[in-house]
């Protein structure tokens, strides 16, 4: 049995989407749904590893070159089909998908299990893994419409008031960034009559050589707004920070993951579509610029702790933003490498959060404290994450970091090579005043009564810290086990 | 001029009203079924502006080299000797696409009325100034 023809790059979508639709069946059994919930976790883990790197064509044909034997059949040299490409860079994004996926279901994994919430799970690694592999325009806007639904029935999941205040607000933007993307499908369908991202480069490449039309700027614009919303972008990052502090942080951890691989893949393929439209990098790098300072701005002056993490989240996009918005090929290599760093880091700190909020049943930080000694390694653990997010050495993100101010420099940007590196330094002083009120401050009402006795907390938040921590230092102190593969990426792009 | 030529940037302009219509509910009404409207409305006007692109268009499916070489797709090439049909058929991709569209924006309506229930529920109301009173308090 040939093992390719059945682990294919569409399984990847296929089987977490089926998981989904069962699970949600089995709503209510709570044993059933914990046993399929740990297969499908199991599964989801496997699956991108097992996978090899591959292009996938859902019917239609590949690209022909010419077709012989007397025949005077004309085959399209375009890929009439839904084309996904699976290589070691989407590999890397769908396993570090997995992963948070799995410690959202697993970390609550003593209590009472809902169908529901773990399909919302399983539809988010769907819609993600699809939108990372996709080359298909239609295809990557249907999965971002199911990645908005699942998102905002994850934060639904929370119960309150509040949540659902949150989720119809990202519901109604979420609508009317979809329709704004859906426009700028329609008017590159009414243009070139294609939807396939390769095809598109081309005739679009071919187009502009007499000029940029105008409803090609306009595609961009309207494409462009989607982009904003996807990846929590100024205007979009207050609704954005909202979601993720009104959701679970296991599932606010799994979230960010998903924005920032969203943000790096819907980027790539706004690039491929309208590179020729000079002011798009400029866009890019403002937008960058503005999400990464009122970000960290934001999240000095928070007294609440999960959202204090949102912002500092919302400002990290918008530095791998400014990455991506310099657009030389060292920036934008550095800035993906950061995306994948950024989403592990912030991880640290959101697991880390989960056990707090198990503890003092309160986001407000005036009322915390006196934790220091009562959580195990966690303070420890969210002692690391912290200076992983803050861009410290030895960890990934001081590599990546380091990389996007040299390209900046480098690009020209001296002065934004002095931002960012502020941003780190008010990203430290931010966290670690969440730090110290949390787990230095003397101890509160909710501690009194069990002083001196350890609290308990799911134990497999500390080993999804332990795992996400060493993530972080093998990468940061071996980069090149990495990075090159993401340097092979961008160079496949071709239009930097 | 014919009521065929007229009917194309008629749909465009039905289009662009509902979209400024669903922009307005979802901006300036406060009541939260208005907004919700608004949105599926904006929605409707996006799938009006797909399919109305497809209409009587016919969209050659082979690579702009191929083109470029004079080459049509052999989907078309058989339309030639159906001259009148041809001139008539529309482009058949936008059709699939607005069906898909058409299924997503119903999900989300529905998620969002459900919400909106919740919402009355609880407040006994619609008014979105009521329901985000004290949503930064």
């Amino acid at each position: 049995m040939n093992l390719d023809t059945i682990f294919v790059p569409a399984l990847l979508v296929a089987f977490p989407l089926i998981a989904a639709i069962c699970l949600n069946f089995l709503h209510g059994k709570d044993r059933v749904v914990k046993a399929v919930a740990i297969i499908s976790v199991v599964v989801v883990l496997v699956l991108p590893w097992i996978t090899d790197a591959a292009v996938y064509w859902f019917g239609g044909h590949p690209q022909v070159e010419n077709v012989t034997g007397g025949t005077n059949i004309v085959l399209s040299k375009l890929n009439l089909a839904i084309v996904y490409k699976y290589a070691a860079i989407q590999k890397l994004f769908i396993a570090i998908l997995a992963i948070l996926a799995s410690a959202a279901v697993l970390i609550h994994f003593t209590e009472r299990v809902s169908g529901v919430y773990v399909a919302m799970i399983m539809l988010g690694v769907a819609s993600t893994s699809a939108v990372i592999m996709a080359d298909d325009i239609f295809n990557i806007f249907v999965f971002l419409e199911i990645l908005t639904i699942s998102q905002a029935a994850l934060v639904i999941a929370i119960g309150s008031i509040q949540a659902y205040k949150t989720a119809i607000k990202y519901l109604i933007f979420g609508g009317i960034a979809g329709s704004s993307i859906l426009l700028g499908i329609a008017i590159l369908l009414n243009n070139y009559g294609l939807l396939n991202v390769s095809d598109l480069n081309r005739a679009i490449t071919l187009d502009i050589e007499a000029g940029i039309p105008h409803a090609l700027i306009v595609a961009c614009a309207l494409i462009f707004v989607g982009w904003l919303f996807e990846s929590g972008m100024v205007p979009f990052h207050i609704i954005k920070s909202d979601v993720y502090s009104k959701a679970r942080p296991s599932v606010a951890a799994f979230m960010q993951t998903q924005t920032k691989f969203v943000l790096v893949a819907l980027w790539v393929v706004i690039l491929r579509l309208f590179y020729g439209i000079s002011t798009f990098n400029a866009l890019v790098l403002g937008v960058g610029i503005l999400s990464m300072v009122f970000g960290v701005m934001m999240a000095l002056k928070q007294t609440e702790i999960t959202r204090l993490l949102a912002y500092v989240a919302v400002a990290q996009a918008g530095l791998v933003g400014v990455g991506l918005g310099i657009g030389t090929r060292a920036a934008v290599t550095a800035s993906i490498f950061h995306a994948v760093n950024d989403a592990l880091a912030m991880a640290i700190l959101f697991l880390s959060v989960s056990v707090v909020l198990h503890i003092t049943h309160t986001v407000d930080m005036r009322k915390m404290g006196g934790l220091l000694w009562k959580t195990g390694y966690v303070p420890f653990l969210c002692l690391l994450g912290i200076f992983a997010v803050s861009g410290m050495p030895p960890f990934n993100t001081y590599q990546s970091e380091f990389r996007i101010i040299t390209a900046a420099s480098t690009a020209g940007y001296p002065e934004l090579s002095v931002l960012i590196i502020l941003t780190s330094i008010a990203t430290l002083v931010a966290l670690m005043k969440g730090f110290y009120t949390i787990y230095l401050k003397e101890g509160q009402d909710y501690l009194t009564d069990k002083e001196l006795t350890p609290v308990s907390y799911s134990w497999g938040t500390e080993v999804f810290m332990v795992l996400l921590v060493a993530i972080c230092l093998a990468i940061g102190l071996t980069p090149q086990n990495v990075f090159p593969y993401i340097e092979q990426f961008v160079q496949t792009l071709g239009v930097i | 001029m014919s009521l065929e030529t007229l009917f194309q940037p008629m749909c465009f302009l039905t289009a662009a009203g509902l979209v400024v219509v669903g922009l307005y509910a979802v901006i300036f009404m406060d009541n939260l079924l208005k907004k919700i409207i608004g949105v599926t409305l904006i929605s409707d006007g996006v799938n009006l502006v797909l399919i109305t692109g497809g209409f009587n268009k016919i969209v050659a499916i082979i690579s702009p080299e191929q083109a470029e070489n004079g080459v049509t797709s052999v989907i078309y090439e058989g339309l030639k000797e159906y001259p009148e049909f041809a001139a008539q058929a529309a482009y058949p991709l936008p059709s699939a696409l607005v069906l898909t569209s058409i299924v997503i924006s119903v999900s989300i309506f529905a998620i969002m009325l459900a919400i909106a229930i919740k919402l009355y529920n609880h407040y006994n109301s619609m008014s979105c100034s009521v329901i985000f009173k004290e949503v930064d308090e």
